[in-house]
């Protein structure tokens, strides 16, 4: 059904009801935003934190199976 | 005949392609839209209301999906050992915050029309996307355990045996995604996961007391036992419930693939407030009807999840407790089906293959692999005999509540971001309310860790 739509001009209405970036082979390419030091601090700080944070995690429910 | 695709010009960043060739996908959601264009030029109550009912979606299910098994077994834990008190009203303040995150992917969806492992990728890195998609993965995985072992416990109560369990959730999980059409996906999907507000009769006849749940939003009272270490962790416990990172990515990617755009972020706001709301109900209602084994001092510590079913029979009687059961069954099937598809909508992001729930299967066959894959070796694990499922139960709630301050701030980068969003950045109040609900976790994960670390700071 969809195949005998996309080939030929009655699919044409879709275009009217779908922005340009909704469209499977055009969406928005966005470019890589600038990445300042403090940003870069903070994105590895936060990813140290979650590693800390998953150790002691660990750490909790071993020791509460210890207990 | 197919339009070939000019060369993006680029403004400030950002590149805007011409007309492009259609895709199955792009007429699946063109129909779905054009549904929606019709209503909107012609306005009338009834047709606002029409609207209302195909816009929602994407936020209803990623608040009752986190309302998943392991979730209804914290407030059901809550309710047996803290009984009607502190938690209701913490409960709706937990879902206050999940609230103003889940609007933010609303906009961000709705405006750049990237899922969020994808933004991350494109703002940020490459390798910040993989990390981001690897996180999600790995915890999704986790999480997936804990809604077949959910699943097994509530069919369990039957006498179904897990590997039945485990297969008919995964036929289920099949069948909906053999659609191949977001829109019957998505309605089927609702369909199960407004089942969660059983617990509401359930509640009824469980005949909670009027007065102690005035008393208890009004005054945040009793808290029995005061501040201790179990206390704090069923609060990390309870915010793991309702605020968790798969939301962001499957809710963002969700509103991509239902094809919102900037005119729906209203109702997507609608959407994500009635989700909360009927969520907050549903953990409310649950917490009520266990507080009845506190009221009967017993002992629910090392309960799992049928146990509450079998326990709670002399309070709310046989049709109680086959209906509770049942809701541990629904809340994991419905947060199975959502997580395992946030995983795969992640995956095609990041490895930009076709990520849609309206591509076919010869189109998009990783992401729909990934579905199945997630969802079945996580179904898998817990049929495997001496599988550390203990240890992968208690983990994944608190792993969630710690996980998600980088997830937040991923978030609030993205959701500032002028250039992307253009005018539907943040404002200042968001701002405040987004960067708040980030301190406030973070400083319950330092907390956390700090008791992990000097267990003796606080009484037991």
């Amino acid at each position: 059904m969809y195949e005998n739509e996309l080939n030929n001009d009655s699919s044409s209405w879709a275009y009217d009801v779908l922005e340009t970036d909704q469209l499977s082979s055009s969406k928005l390419q966005f470019k890589q935003r600038s990445m300042n030091r403090k940003l870069s601090i903070l994105l590895w700080g936060l990813r140290l934190y979650a590693i800390v944070m998953l150790l002691l995690v660990i750490v909790q429910v071993v020791n509460s199976f210890d207990q | 005949m197919s339009v070939v695709i000019k060369q993006p010009k680029k403004i400030g960043g950002v590149s805007h392609p011409k007309r492009s060739a259609l895709k199955e996908e792009d007429l699946k959601r063109a129909r779905d839209r054009r549904r929606i264009h019709t209503l909107r030029s012609a306005k009338s109550r009834k047709n606002s209301l029409k609207l209302l009912w195909l816009l929602v979606g994407p936020g209803i299910l990623v608040m009752l999906g986190e309302n998943d098994g392991p979730s209804m077994i914290s407030y059901a834990t809550t309710g047996a050992t803290y009984g009607v008190g502190f938690f209701l009203p913490f409960i709706i303040l937990t879902f206050t915050m999940a609230f103003v995150i889940q609007e933010m992917t609303v906009r961000l969806g709705a405006r750049t029309k990237h899922g969020h492992a994808e933004l991350i990728s494109a703002r940020f890195g490459k390798s910040w996307g993989l990390f981001a998609m690897i996180d999600l993965i790995v915890g999704n995985l986790l999480t997936l355990v804990t809604e077949f072992i959910a699943i097994s416990a509530g069919l369990g109560f039957f006498g179904i045996p897990p590997i039945i369990s485990v297969l008919s959730t995964l036929l289920i999980i099949i069948a909906i995604t053999m659609s191949r059409r977001y829109w019957t996906w998505e309605r089927v999907t609702l369909g199960f996961a407004l089942c969660n507000l059983i617990f509401v009769p359930i509640a009824v006849m469980a005949h909670p007391e009027p007065s102690q749940i005035v008393s208890a939003f009004t005054t945040w009272n009793p808290l029995p036992g005061g501040i201790t270490a179990g206390f704090l962790l069923l609060v990390m416990s309870n915010i793991g419930a309702t605020v968790t990172p798969w939301m962001l990515f499957f809710q963002q990617s969700a509103t991509v693939d239902k094809g919102m755009t900037t005119e729906d972020i209203r109702h997507g706001r609608i959407d994500t407030a009635l989700g909360a709301l009927v969520a907050a109900i549903a953990a409310i209602a649950t917490v009520l009807i266990t507080s009845q084994l506190f009221t009967h001092h017993i002992d629910t510590s090392n309960f799992q999840g049928a146990d509450f079913a079998h326990s709670l029979m002399p309070f709310i009687g046989q049709t109680g407790a086959t209906l509770f059961a049942l809701g541990i069954f629904e809340s994991g099937l419905v947060a199975a089906i959502a997580i395992s598809s946030s995983s795969a909508y992640a995956f095609g992001e990041i490895t930009h293959r076709p990520h849609s729930l309206n591509n076919s299967f010869r189109e998009a066959w990783p992401f729909y692999a990934v579905i199945l894959l997630a969802a079945g070796i996580a179904g898998s694990l817990i049929l495997i005999p001496h599988a550390p499922l203990v240890f992968i139960v208690l983990i994944v709630n608190v792993i969630a509540t710690l996980s998600m301050p980088p997830a937040i701030i991923f978030l609030l980068l993205l959701v500032n971001d002028k250039e992307i969003m253009g005018a539907y950045v943040n404002k200042r109040l968001g701002n405040i309310f987004g960067i708040a609900i980030a301190l406030f976790l973070i400083i319950v994960g330092i907390t956390f860790g700090v008791i992990t670390v000097f267990p003796h700071l606080l009484k037991t």
